[in-house]
């Protein structure tokens, strides 16, 4: 009996559909015919994501745009496909004077550079902390010092990837298991091997966490400072995830590994393609829910980890707006 | 907070007006269904508070009976499960 993050994970084929003005899910088995019907709670769930084929109509979406539920559709093999964001008044209650400020923070050379070398530096303390605490000795001082004489974005990126690279190395040190899980090199879209494939679905979760709560706040999620805004729709949240991704992500795999939850048996290979097991993601999941509804002390309030990551991105805002100084989120 | 409530509404031949599907549409916009007539889950107070009300209005005082527990921690019970866990968890 966990505590429950108001979110609920669809992983078999079915439709969502609305009935007395609440949503209602048909599972289906091979041959399209409904097999089990389960009424989801409207008013307990803010999130859905949906990991399998699911049939859904405009009446069913329009239902939940009014309801302020998001959904999140990701394809067969865990890789990310879209969101629906309802386009209700409590989605884009969005100010004008912040998009312009966010713009003109974009524009401004220094602010930019400023914010970028702040996420950055959280996400090397971060990982360096990581690594402090799992008895593995790394010297950060060389990376925070290219950081530090880092002049463009560009160079920025550069010492980023130079220290995630070791940072990576590092990981056959702290995991045990290194028959299955060694760490070679960082492969994407498709992940190469299980570890890759892990990395890749934690880091798609904390994405989507990130974007969820950024866009409770004012900010627009599409201009983003350390990665560049190119044709891809949003970026902020990948900023903001740079910081989290250590915290939540890296400490939940070591956990995982070492503990032995996850195994290689967790993973089903299909035509070069690796995913997880549907018990594998239920595993996780509970896993990453137990670890967003924790509580943590910061600054004398008691906060959960989503609230962390919706301060974290105010904070940024108030940088933004109103000149503050900004520091990353550091967690010791 | 945590909350277990479970009902038992009376016939309608018993009564002038059928109340029995206001009341479950009204809890299962809330709660998921664990048995027949019996709910559990994780609810938000101002979301508790609202159920309550609806629930107050719609139920016959002389004839239905709706009981609910609710928990601020869940630390010293336990929950044990022999069977079938029906609309338990989170996935589906």
């Amino acid at each position: 009996m966990q505590k429950n993050d108001r979110t609920h994970f669809i992983l078999s084929p079915g439709r969502l559909r609305r009935r007395d003005n609440n949503l209602y899910f048909d599972k289906f088995d091979e041959d399209l015919s409904v097999c089990a019907t389960k009424i989801l709670p409207i008013n307990a769930i803010d999130e859905v994501y949906i990991l399998a084929r699911v049939e859904i109509d405009s009446y069913t979406l329009a239902f939940l745009a009014d309801n302020n539920v998001l959904l999140h559709f990701f394809s067969p093999y865990g890789s990310f496909r879209g969101n629906f964001f309802p386009n209700t008044s409590n989605s884009v209650n969005k100010s004008g004077f912040v998009l312009l400020q966010q713009l003109r923070a974009f524009d401004d050379s220094v602010k930019r550079l400023y914010i970028a070398r702040e996420i950055t530096r959280a996400h090397i303390l971060n990982d360096a902390m990581n690594c402090k605490k799992h008895g593995v000795s790394f010297d950060i001082s060389p990376h925070i010092a290219a950081l530090e004489g880092a002049t463009t974005i560009a160079q920025i990126m550069a010492a980023e990837g130079a220290f995630q690279k070791l940072y990576y190395e590092k990981w056959n040190e702290i995991i045990t298991d290194q028959k299955s899980f060694k760490f070679t090199v960082r492969s994407k879209r498709p992940p190469a091997d299980k570890i890759n494939s892990f990395i890749s679905y934690i880091n798609t979760r904390i994405y989507n966490v990130c974007l969820s709560e950024i866009y409770k706040t004012e900010l627009d999620p599409r201009i983003g400072f350390l990665h560049e805004p190119n044709y891809r729709a949003l970026s902020l949240h990948l900023d903001i995830a740079e910081i989290f991704k250590p915290i939540l992500g890296d400490t939940l795999i070591f956990t995982m590994l070492n503990r032995r939850e996850i195994t290689a048996k967790d993973f089903e290979t299909n035509a070069g393609r690796i995913k997880f097991s549907n018990e594998a993601v239920q595993k996780i999941e509970i896993k990453i829910i137990g670890k967003l509804t924790e509580q943590v002390e910061i600054a004398g309030q008691k906060l959960t980890w989503r609230q962390v990551i919706r301060r974290e991105a105010n904070r940024l805002k108030k940088c933004i707006c109103e000149d503050a100084p900004y520091e990353g989120f550091v967690w010791r | 907070m945590y909350v277990i409530l479970f009902y038992d509404i009376a016939g309608s031949e018993q009564k002038e007006k059928n109340n029995a599907n206001r009341i479950r549409k009204a809890v299962e916009k809330y709660l998921p269904r664990v048995q027949f007539s019996v709910f559990e889950g994780e609810i938000r107070q101002s979301d508790f508070k609202r159920l309550t009300a609806t629930l107050q209005k719609e139920c016959d005082k002389e004839l239905d009976s709706i009981v609910i527990y609710t928990f601020n921690s869940l630390k010293y019970s336990e929950r044990l499960v022999i069977g079938q866990d029906k609309n338990g968890s989170l996935f589906s």
